[in-house]
């Protein structure tokens, strides 16, 4: 069955080599005896064939399709090229034979754009891969994937996940619990969430839970970076943003998938930039900041790059760095701590510093992240200046706002009642830590809660825990690079440098289609663009 | 291990479509010299090279330079050679009514086999690469394929006695001619396209065709 599905596909690819392998014969060459008869044929075309006459000492000239046949004179004449008998010593320019020197004449038709089917064959194949190529920007998630993703609406495509889970958890070992926000409930107490693996990998998962908070008049609840729950109220929007392109405000005031980035530095893959924000605001006791952000295609592009290098001993290496941590785990974790996430700092005026209050490091390029710091004490007379650091390329910022920080919450824990296999309709057991739930490329589940009440009057996270092993592919095998991979995390500042070049060519499509794909409408906060 | 192949074979397909013996497929009309041949007597004895002449008798060739040997021996001894050498031995006369098969080449395609190189951009594709890497090798291979085949002429599209039309000299053997002298085709296009020799509208070039080709005027 496999074979016969396997040679479906075959078969119009063989149809396609025959039709290109098998080649079109051309006639083109004729020959006369005599330069009457050569008269009588091409005195009628429209334009003078190239003309060869062959001489009877073993020469030959040749004109394009300039000449003339005078049969009064009997002379050919026109610009060409004589050759002598052993083709040496070409003479260019106007030759004039005796037609009785001649010994044959041949003429040859130009042929008309012979290599038409070839090079067409070939501009198809070049317009398939450029497209292939932009789909697989607008959609990362279906050509490069990774991590389960949610939706509340199970029709929506990765655009629109809701949330996505345990990004960084390429190993057992590496397995986390990951909250999302779901933002916008649906006012019935009866809450479906499909749960889709869009990725050439296998999802194992321990376990998915909601967790909720009533809401609440004016006030909301936010995840901190430290993954607690704090309430929280009064949003304030910045009045000014300045990042290296210059002003950035528009794209940092809501939360509207409207967001800023940069490209990578030329020089290094790591290059600081900052983001300066400033708020108008005289309260300054208890305050958060508030960032939607998410990651560009960069982690993406390491990550692959890195199982690329690996070859064929990608699993060996998985296996060891599951197994006893190894050399390569550190080294993994060292190119992520490398490039670190988005440190936020605030502007002291007392001191005249910049205060740490913390940093921002979900990993993920999907689904927008909406998480809290709560700034330090500072001193501040009428504007707030916070400063967002991060490395260039690497992160795309939504939207940022300050928030008062009330209290910190409890949320209300809510556990699936029933999981259903979307494909076949089957009921399946929910998962547990000790029996998770193992999903595979194209499965779909559909997580069943049953809210207190409607869905609409909750504030809610989405709580997700396990892994994901990444599937190995057949183009990896071939590309092993050890020494690159171990510079990669014992040198990580070179590979870098060295591999900016590189990902500055993927980058520059992959940015630009991935963003217009979406928000041609609007104008972009893009550097050089 | 046959993508590993596909990419060897598309190397290969490289080799052979550089091959400077034919004049480009744009180039063929003026090309002076023959086209390449191979002959066969279906018994085992084959020979390639420059198509230099050919009439009801035989054929005449010349082997190329570049190339080891233009003469593929039968594997039975007994059979006998119908291939004879000439001269220089580099010139070979192989009788018409030994001809069995044989193919023509008079051109070039363009090298077509340097695109398989291109299928790396399938990397882009993600995990469609796995589809998309062998069709791309797989289309511009048989592209490949298709241009190294093009511009032939073979016995089921060419009868044997118009075999003449592509040779060097289809008039037949000029007389005299020294065979050593007789060298290969190679070819730069300045050597064969008028337009582009240098000093072509020189009044010098009056002056040297008076002095070499005064046989002409």
């Amino acid at each position: 069955m496999k074979r016969s599905a396997n040679r479906s596909w075959q078969v119009p690819l063989l149809l396609l080599l025959l039709v290109l392998v098998s080649c079109q014969t051309y006639y083109f060459r004729t020959t006369y005896d005599s330069a009457n008869e050569l008269l009588d044929r091409t005195n009628n075309l429209k334009q003078p064939p190239f003309l060869k006459a062959h001489l009877k000492n073993g020469e030959v000239v040749i004109w394009e399709n300039q000449w003339k046949l005078d049969s009064s004179q009997q002379f050919i004449v026109g610009r060409g090229v004589h050759y002598d008998v052993y083709r040496r010593n070409p003479v260019v320019g106007e030759c004039k034979i005796p037609i009785s020197s001649v010994s044959l004449f041949e003429t040859n038709r130009k042929l008309k754009n012979p290599e038409a089917g070839r090079i067409g064959a070939l501009t198809v194949l070049g317009i398939a891969d450029v497209a292939l190529g932009v789909y697989c920007i607008m959609n990362p998630k279906a050509c490069f994937g990774s991590c389960p993703t949610f939706y509340l609406n199970p029709n929506a495509n990765y655009h629109y996940s809701d949330a996505e889970g345990f990004s960084s958890a390429i190993l057992p070992r590496l397995a986390y619990t990951d909250a999302d926000a779901l933002p916008n409930l649906p006012a019935t107490s009866n809450l479906d969430i499909t749960m889709k693996n869009e990725a050439m990998e296998t999802h194992v998962v321990r376990g998915v839970r909601l967790k909720i908070f009533p809401k609440e008049v004016g006030k909301t609840v936010l995840q901190g970076s430290n993954h607690r729950f704090y309430s929280v109220n009064n949003k304030i929007n910045p009045i000014k943003a300045t990042g290296l392109e210059g002003d950035v405000l528009p794209a940092l005031l809501s939360p509207d998938h409207f967001e800023r980035f940069s490209l990578a530095h030329p020089k290094s893959m790591k290059h600081r930039e900052h983001i300066d924000l400033e708020f108008e605001t005289k309260e300054i006791k208890d305050l958060g900041f508030q960032l939607h952000f998410r990651q560009t295609l960069m982690s993406t592009y390491l990550f692959y790059s890195a199982m690329d290098d690996m070859g064929n001993d990608f699993a060996a290496i998985f296996a060891e760095m599951d197994a006893k941590g190894g050399p390569f785990l550190k080294r993994f974790q060292r190119i992520q701590s490398s490039l670190g996430g988005i440190e936020v700092s605030v502007y002291d005026e007392a001191t005249q510093t910049w205060k740490s209050a913390g940093e921002f490091s979900e990993f993920g390029p999907i689904a927008i992240e909406n998480q809290m710091i709560q700034l330090p004490q500072f001193s501040s007379q009428h504007r707030v200046k916070v400063r967002l650091t991060m490395n260039q390329g690497l992160w795309r910022i939504d939207a940022a706002q300050l928030v008062h920080i009330e209290k910190e919450v409890t949320p209300q824990v809510i556990e699936p009642m029933g999981l259903n296999d979307r494909n076949s309709g089957n009921l399946v057991s929910l998962p547990n830590k000790e029996n998770p739930l193992v999903t595979t490329p194209g499965q779909q589940f559909t997580w069943k809660f049953s809210l207190p009440s409607a869905g609409n009057s909750w504030v809610a996270f989405l709580e997700s825990e396990g892994y994901y092993l990444e599937w190995s592919r057949s183009a990896w095998v071939k590309d092993k690079n050890i020494q690159r991979l171990t510079r990669m995390g014992v040198a990580p500042e070179s590979y870098f440098r060295s591999e900016a070049n590189n990902y500055k060519e993927f980058e520059k499509t992959m940015e630009r289609e991935f963003w217009d794909s979406r928000y041609s409408d609007k104008k972009v906060v893009y550097e050089n663009r | 291990m046959k993508i590993v192949n596909l990419f060897l074979f598309g190397f290969l397909l490289v080799g052979c479509a550089g091959s400077k013996v034919l004049p480009r497929y744009d180039q063929m009309h003026y090309n002076p010299y023959g086209a390449q041949i191979k002959i066969s007597d279906g018994k085992g004895y084959r020979l390639q090279g420059e198509l230099i002449a050919a009439n009801d008798s035989g054929v005449w060739v010349l082997r190329n330079f570049n190339k080891e040997d233009a003469q593929a021996l039968s594997p039975f001894p007994r059979i006998k050679n119908p291939i004879q050498t000439i001269d220089s031995g580099n010139f070979y006369f192989f009788p018409m009514s030994e001809v069995n098969g044989f193919t023509i080449k008079y051109a070039r395609s363009r090298k077509y086999a340097a695109m398989m190189g291109a299928t790396v951009i399938t990397f882009g594709h993600g995990v469609i690469s796995s589809i998309s890497f062998p069709l791309n090798l797989i289309v511009s291979g048989a592209v490949a394929i298709a241009g190294s085949k093009a511009y032939q002429y073979n016995e089921g599209n060419l009868h044997k006695n118009e075999l003449y039309q592509f040779a060097r000299y289809p008039q037949g053997l000029p007389n005299p001619l020294d065979v050593r002298q007789l060298g290969n085709a190679v070819f730069q296009p300045a050597l064969v396209t008028p337009k582009r020799i240098k000093g072509y509208e020189t009044e010098d070039f009056a002056k040297n065709k008076q002095e070499k080709r005064g046989i002409l005027e």
